[in-house]
């Protein structure tokens, strides 16, 4: 074999490695493109499904960045997500935890707890007011969260945080649940730490009885 | 002795641990989601292999979706905050603060008719824009205020009562206005929406009837 001949043949063997490792990286991007038009398709018909229940449903959107409560596929309340301690990472993890092993995509809360609140009329106004409108004064008050959580299956919560100075509620009861949590914490229980305004957190807390259906939009 | 004391402690330790754990631990999830097996997997298994049919299947799914969608502006009253906004899905254009119904209940104690003052929750249209309304009292009004039903229509009818104008969204309810603007924000009507002077005025300005409310 003359210098020339090796010369080709090694140019050869380049060239066929390069379109090997060409073809391999459309193959890679086409799964992934075909895995994302998937994902995108279930989204989307879990979507329509709550959609065309004509009921209210949580949308922890991460890849808008955003709560959404929506009524039959319209944005009814929104709030912009503010980890107060999570990362890119949490936050895909938070996912991967929501879908689990049965790769579900929607959740129902299955249960809430507020830690403390703070009432957000003076109850001497409301007595006055209930008088005045013939109703029990009760039913006119309202509680300002300082820190509630949503809780799903598989360990996952949503604890909301506000700037209320809030009265604890039932001190036994917030401290039976933080034991059980930190019992639960090596066995995968995970929480995400959310601030909004009291006002914000007032209406996803009256709204997200346990049964809420809840949708997540994994980040970008 | 010792051994039957400490045998003891660690038996009420480990009963102790595991009923904190039965009494904390989350309700199963099937029975809240007992409509709601949406999975992965099955839903996949019905988009085409073909990546031009699933392309379209999902074009399919997204138009369904932005159907049921609302195209133009609409009205949000939230009655757990007492707000009502007018906004699209990205921002809102409007927000003031609002009051709903108080969820009381009225009885006549002579004809045992029964009245929820609930405003009601659901997706609803306006159908009617009304300047300068004039409210029409119901039956319950007198009742509540120990005053006898009139015969005569016209004691029935207050022109204040309901501000400068009242948009109309089915079954006799109304966004209107209120001489009571200090209770906006509290739970105190009848069912109606009260909102103050000002902001009902931007709000029926920028409305039209078919403009969407939902109410939660």
């Amino acid at each position: 074999m003359t210098r020339a001949h090796s010369l080709i043949l090694a140019l050869g063997i380049g060239i066929a490695a390069m379109l090997i490792s060409c073809g391999n990286d459309k193959t890679s991007s086409a799964r992934t493109a075909a895995a994302s038009l998937v994902d995108d398709y279930m989204q989307t018909q879990v979507e329509l499904r709550l959609a065309q229940n004509e009921k209210p449903y949580l949308d922890i959107n991460f890849a808008e960045n955003e709560l959404w409560l929506k009524l039959k596929g319209a944005v009814v309340w929104s709030c912009p997500i503010t980890p107060v301690e999570s990362d890119a990472e949490g936050l895909r993890e938070f996912v991967k935890k929501f879908r689990g092993n049965d790769q579900r995509l929607v959740r129902p809360v299955v249960e809430k707890h507020l830690f403390s609140s703070r009432e957000k009329t003076p109850d001497s106004v409301l007595k006055i007011v209930g008088e005045v409108v013939k109703v029990d004064p009760e039913l006119l008050q309202r509680d300002l969260p300082a820190r509630f959580q949503l809780l799903w299956e598989n360990g996952l919560i949503l604890e909301i945080r506000t700037d209320v100075q809030g009265k604890a509620k039932a001190s036994l009861k917030n401290t039976m649940v933080q034991l059980s949590q930190k019992l639960q914490k090596p066995f995968g229980e995970l929480t995400l730490i959310v601030s909004m305004t009291p006002e914000q957190a007032m209406t996803l807390y009256r709204v997200t009885n346990p049964g809420f259906p809840t949708m997540i939009h994994p980040p970008k | 002795m010792m051994r039957r004391i400490t045998y003891s402690v660690v038996a009420l330790i480990v009963i102790g641990v595991v009923a904190l754990f039965w009494f904390t631990r989350l309700p199963d999830e099937e029975d809240f989601a007992a409509n709601l097996p949406v999975r992965l997997d099955s839903l996949a298994s019905r988009l085409p292999s073909d990546p031009k049919a699933a392309q379209r299947e999902l074009k399919n799914a997204k138009k369904s979706l932005d159907k049921l969608r609302p195209v133009t502006a609409y009205v949000v009253i939230d009655t757990h905050a007492s707000k009502i906004y007018l906004r699209t899905r990205d921002s809102v254009i409007l927000k003031a603060d609002c009051s709903t119904g108080t969820g009381g209940e009225l009885i006549d104690s002579v004809t045992h008719r029964r009245w929820v003052f609930d405003t009601p929750r659901g997706i609803f249209k306006v159908n009617s824009k009304i300047k300068q309304p004039w409210w029409r009292k119901p039956d319950w009004a007198f009742i509540e205020d120990g005053e006898k039903i009139p015969k005569d229509e016209r004691e029935r009818l207050d022109p204040a009562m309901m501000g400068d104008y009242a948009i109309g969204f089915g079954n006799g309810y109304f966004i209107h206005g209120t001489i009571y603007e200090r209770l906006l924000g509290v739970n105190v009507t009848h069912g109606c929406v009260r909102v103050g002077a000002d902001d009902l005025d931007k709000l029926f300005n920028k409305i039209q009837n078919g403009t969407p409310i939902y109410i939660f």
